[in-house]
C-alpha cells in the first residue's frame, strides 16, 4: 500500500483542472470522446482517461487536443503550464496497472473529495487507525526503525485529510465487530487503545462523524466494505472497494446508486453520533469486554 | 528510572506488547506521544508511588537547565543519548529558545527513534536536527552514526546528554555503561561536555525505600526490564577526570534552580532528596 506525504492538495487539484479544462474545452468545441479519439487514432477510453486525469496526457497529444478544439493561446498556454506541472510534481499517477490502482486511485482523491461515506465491518480503515493498530497490522514488517518510520509516516499521510484546510466530509459507520477484531488478536490494551484514538479523532475533527452498527442493529443483512467519495464535479464520484487479489472503483451512476442506498440503510440502522461516541467511551473504560486478555 | 531508556533492550526489535518506558515518561510529562498501554503502566505507577510524576517532572526541568545553561557556555551542538519519544521540552526546541543549536537523539528502541523522526518532520531542521537508532553500549557506533547525520561537527566541542539512561545497565566494577561513558569522554573534542543523571538509593528518604522497591518490581513485572541504583560516589565517577560545573553532584532539583524558563513549573520536595536522582555536568579539560 502508498501512501506518500508528498500527497499535496495542491498537486491533486491542479491534475483535476487540467482535466476538467480539456473535457469543457471538448464539450464546447461540440465533440464527442469519441471523434476526438477518431481525430487522434486512439480509443475514446484514452480521451476519457486523460480528462479524469487517470493518465497524463503527452505533450503531443495536448497539442493536438489544443489545436482541435480551437482552443485561444491564453487557455492553451494554461493548459501546457498545467500539464508540465503534473509530469514533474504530482502526486503518483494512480491507473497504472496493477491489482492496487484503485487504492492508489483512492489515496490520491480522498484529499479532494468533498464527502466520503464508508462501511467497515472487520477493518478500520487507515486514516482512522491509531498508530498501535496500524503497527500491529504490519508487525512482519515493522522491523527496524526507517520501516517504522515509514509506515507512521504514511499512516500520517492518511490521516491528513482530517486536517487539511476544506477537508472532506468524513461519515463512517463501523460494525460493532470491527472494534474487537484486532490484528493480531483481540486485548483489552489494543480495544482501549482504538476506541481513545476514534474518540479522539472525533473531539478534534468535527467534519469526522462515526456510527457504530452493533450486533443487535436491526438490519436484515450488511454487504462487505467499501467507500463512496463524492466530489464537487459529481463526474469523479468513485466508490472503492478491496478484496484479496486488488482493489475496484465503480463509477456508473447506477452502481453509485446502489452503494449509496446501502449505505443510507446502514446509517439508519447504526447508532446516532451521540450514542456512537458513548458506546465508545463504554469501550474505552474496559467495559464490553468481558473475558479479554 | 524517570527517563526514556529503551535503549537497554537492544535487539529486541520492536515490541508492541510491553509497555515503552520513553512514552510512558511523556505520559507522566502530560506529553501527547504515549498509547493507552502506556498510560495504564504510567497510572499503575502512580498508584504505587503518587510522587513519581513530580520525580519525572523534576527531572525534565533539570535537563532543560541543563541545556539552557549549555547554550549560554558557547555550546552550539548536542548528542542526546537515551533521548526517548519527544515530549514537553525537547532539547532541541529548548536549545534554540536561545541560539540555533544542532542536536543528534540517540534511541535504540525502533518505534521510538521512529516517533522522534516523525516529530522531527514536523517540528525540526534536517540539517540542525537528527535521530540515530544505535545502542548507546557502542560509543564508536553512535559517534560514527551521529556524524554520518551530518549534522555534528567534529571538531567543535559538543555536550553528550546521558540523563537517566545509565541505570538500565548493571553497576560493577568496570561495568559496560561506565565503559561506555569513558568511551565517549574519549570521542568527544577539549571543551566538549558530558551531562549524567541517575536514579539512587544512595541518600533518599527512608520513607521513599519501599517504594522505590515497588517501583522496581512494576518495572520488572510489567516492562521485563531491570533498573539500576547506582551510588553518589558511582555516578560522579561517571564523569571521570571532566571538570564538574557549579553547583557540582547534587539533586536534581538543585542544579541551578534560579533558572524558571522551562515549559514545564519547577517541582519543590519537602527535601531534594526525594527527586531520587543525582546529576552533574563536566567540562573536558
Amino acid at each position: 500500500m502508498s501512501g506518500d506525504k508528498s500527497v499535496s492538495k495542491a498537486s491533486t487539484e491542479r491534475r483535476l483542472l487540467l482535466g476538467r479544462l480539456l473535457r469543457t474545452a471538448r464539450l464546447d468545441a461540440r465533440l464527442t470522446q469519441q471523434q476526438v479519439a477518431s481525430a487522434l487514432d486512439c480509443r475514446q477510453g484514452k480521451i476519457n482517461k486523460i480528462e479524469k486525469t487517470y493518465v497524463a496526457v503527452s505533450k503531443q497529444d495536448l497539442d493536438r487536443l489544443i489545436e482541435l478544439y480551437g482552443i485561444d493561446a491564453e487557455l492553451a498556454g494554461e493548459l501546457r503550464e498545467l500539464a508540465a506541472l503534473d509530469r514533474t510534481d504530482a502526486p503518483p499517477r494512480n491507473r497504472g496497472a496493477g491489482p492496487w490502482r484503485g487504492f492508489a486511485h483512492l489515496i490520491a482523491h480522498e484529499p479532494t473529495a468533498t464527502e466520503i461515506l464508508c462501511w467497515h465491518s472487520e477493518r478500520i480503515p487507515g486514516p482512522l487507525q491509531s498508530p498501535m493498530y496500524m503497527l500491529r497490522q504490519h508487525q512482519p514488517q515493522a522491523a527496524s526503525r526507517p520501516e517504522v518510520t515509514q509506515l507512521l509516516r504514511e499512516r500520517e499521510a492518511r490521516a491528513q485529510i482530517f486536517t487539511i484546510e476544506n477537508p472532506p466530509r468524513y461519515r463512517a459507520i463501523l460494525s460493532e465487530s470491527s472494534l474487537h477484531r484486532m490484528p493480531g488478536g483481540r486485548s483489552t490494551e489494543l480495544v482501549v487503545d482504538l476506541a481513545e484514538h476514534l474518540l479522539k479523532l472525533t473531539r478534534e475533527h468535527h467534519q469526522i462523524e462515526l456510527q457504530i452498527l452493533t450486533f443487535d442493529a436491526k438490519i436484515s443483512f450488511v454487504d462487505s466494505d467499501f467507500q463512496i467519495l463524492r466530489f464537487a464535479e459529481p463526474e469523479q464520484n468513485f466508490a472503492y472497494i478491496e478484496y484479496p487479489a486488488g482493489s475496484r472503483l465503480l463509477e456508473r451512476d447506477e452502481e453509485l446508486l446502489r452503494f449509496g442506498e446501502h449505505w443510507d440503510l446502514l446509517n439508519e440502522a447504526a447508532l446516532s453520533r451521540a450514542d456512537s461516541t458513548a458506546f465508545l467511551e463504554a469501550l474505552a473504560k474496559g467495559d464490553r469486554l468481558p473475558g479479554v486478555p | 528510572m524517570p527517563n526514556a531508556a529503551p535503549s537497554a533492550v537492544a535487539g529486541r526489535g520492536v515490541n508492541l506488547d510491553l509497555p515503552n518506558v520513553a512514552r510512558v515518561y511523556d505520559f507522566l510529562l502530560g506529553g501527547t506521544a504515549y498509547w493507552s498501554r502506556d498510560r495504564s503502566f504510567g497510572l499503575r505507577i502512580l498508584h504505587e508511588f503518587p510522587e513519581f510524576r513530580d520525580i519525572a517532572r523534576a527531572h525534565r526541568v533539570f535537563v532543560n537547565r541543563v541545556v539552557r545553561q549549555l547554550v549560554r557556555l558557547g555550546v552550539r551542538q548536542f548528542l542526546d543519548i537515551g533521548s526517548g519519544v519527544l515530549s514537553t521540552g525537547n532539547t532541541h526546541q529548548i536549545a534554540d529558545e536561545i541560539a540555533p543549536c544542532r542536536v543528534v537523539y540517540v534511541d535504540n528502541e525502533p518505534v521510538t527513534a521512529a516517533q522522534t523522526e516523525l516529530a522531527l518532520d514536523d517540528d525540526g531542521d534536517p540539517r540542525r536536527h537528527a535521530v540515530v537508532d544505535v545502542d548507546l553500549r557502542d560509543p564508536a557506533a553512535v559517534w560514527a552514526g551521529a556524524l554520518a547525520t551530518g549534522v555534528l561537527d567534529p571538531q567543535e566541542p559538543v555536550a553528550v546528554l546521558m540523563f537517566s539512561v545509565l541505570q538500565f545497565f548493571p553497576p560493577g566494577l568496570d561495568d559496560e555503561a561506565s565503559r561506555a561513558v569513558a568511551h565517549y569522554r574519549e570521542l568527544v573534542p577539549t571543551g566538549s561536555y558530558l551531562g549524567v543523571s541517575h536514579v539512587t538509593d544512595d541518600g533518599i528518604p527512608d520513607a521513599v525505600t519501599p517504594k522505590l522497591a515497588k517501583l522496581k518490581q512494576l518495572c520488572e513485572s510489567w516492562y521485563h526490564t531491570a533498573f539500576h541504583c547506582r551510588s553518589r560516589a558511582a555516578i560522579r565517577a561517571l564523569l571521570g577526570d571532566f571538570e564538574l560545573l557549579a553547583p557540582g553532584m547534587v539533586w536534581v532539583p538543585q542544579w541551578h534552580p534560579e533558572d524558571h524558563a522551562g515549559p514545564l513549573e519547577a517541582i519543590s520536595f519537602s527535601t531534594p532528596n526525594h527527586s531520587m536522582v543525582w546529576a552533574g555536568v563536566g567540562r573536558k579539560r
